[in-house]
């Protein structure tokens, strides 16, 4: 969990803000994008190992910005938020690689245990693209 | 309303309840970081502490209502989206029940539902198939007298579903055709151009211990 970066995509800012100080309370590194194209710039300019990414924003949505991280930073984990009622969008999402998805709002110990999954996972397939 | 303006309706009250959804989740987060700022400093005492402490677990435990609400509403705002969709009864009735209960606690009135033994699944147009049931436990619910209950059971009949609305402990005994005493009742005739779409049939039911609504579905 000590070197592990955490990008936070969502358009309300409060939002985000108030997860990254939870996050930082619990040893994680967090920062944030209120954009999708801000979390683009993000994954190449500061290289956060996983991402956790709002499905519904304005500009670029959020599965077009997780096929656009995807592409750039394949290894780079991103767990979905969804905030409707139905599951569909979140498989969506993960037919297109994101690693998992959680409903909105969620619980701060499922998130944390979700990035960690999801680090695990990054590390592995870091490993892979390195060899 | 036709199918457009439903859809519109469907699509508006989708969009608020998501937007609703993102308050509470910045409320639920921030009341989280004051809970996570408290638990670090729980040594140290200030004035009214114990009252913030208080307000604190009141607003994080109204949250998941809100939400649970929320969700239950977006899924009858998405009902519109799509007219041939695989439900199952005992879930459908949970979802279905949700709504109802704010006018249900109004009357002081329980509704509680008794839950098929097996999954019971079939294709309607959830929509007005929520219509129709919601309709007939709100008939039932004007013939309910304050502090009573309302039971909603389901039994598969062959090639039918009976969901049957019920207000006395008669719930268990099978229906006989002389508890019948009505085909649709005239309070209900506005659901009459459905039934055919549903597939439904509804009846009213007047028995010694039980008195309520029979929905006969062929599914």
């Amino acid at each position: 969990m000590e070197n592990w970066k955490v990008l936070l995509v969502d358009d309300e800012e409060d939002f985000v803000t108030t997860l990254a100080e939870r996050l930082k309370l619990r040893g994680i590194s967090a920062i944030i994008a209120t954009t999708g194209d801000e979390a683009l710039e993000l994954i190449e300019t500061d290289l956060p190992q996983i991402v956790v990414l709002d499905l519904i924003m304005p500009g670029l949505s959020g599965l077009e910005t997780l096929k656009q991280i995807k592409s750039i930073r394949p290894a780079v984990q991103v767990i979905l938020l969804t905030g409707r009622g139905s599951t569909k969008e979140g498989i969506d999402g993960m037919r297109l690689g994101a690693y998992d998805y959680l409903m909105k709002p969620i619980q701060i110990e499922e998130l944390i245990e979700k990035i960690n999954e999801a680090a695990n996972a990054e590390a592995s397939e870091g490993e892979g693209e390195q060899k | 309303m036709n199918r457009d303006e439903i859809a519109f309706m469907g699509r508006m009250t989708a969009r608020m309840t998501h937007e609703i959804r993102n308050i509470l989740a910045i409320l639920k987060e921030s009341s989280g970081l004051i809970s996570d700022i408290l638990s670090l400093n729980k040594d140290s005492s200030f004035p009214h502490r114990e009252k913030m402490e208080s307000s604190l677990s009141r607003i994080q435990a109204q949250i998941p209502r809100g939400m649970d609400l929320l969700t239950q509403f977006n899924r009858l705002a998405h009902s519109v989206d799509e007219s041939d969709v695989q439900i199952e009864i005992n879930d459908f009735l949970d979802h279905v029940i949700t709504l109802m209960e704010c006018f249900a606690r109004l009357k002081k009135v329980e509704l509680k539902i008794l839950p098929a033994d097996a999954p019971i699944s079939f294709k309607t147009d959830p929509f007005p198939f929520h219509w129709m049931i919601a309709s007939c436990i709100d008939y039932v619910l004007r013939e309910a007298p304050e502090g009573s209950a309302i039971k909603i059971s389901t039994r598969k009949e062959k090639k039918n579903l009976k969901v049957h609305i019920s207000i006395g402990a008669n719930d268990e005994k099978e229906i006989t055709s002389s508890d019948i005493k009505d085909t649709l009742p005239q309070e209900l005739a506005y659901l009459e151009p459905s039934l055919k779409a549903l597939r439904s049939r509804i009846f009213v039911i007047d028995a010694l211990e039980s008195k309520g609504i029979l929905v006969d579905i062929e599914i």
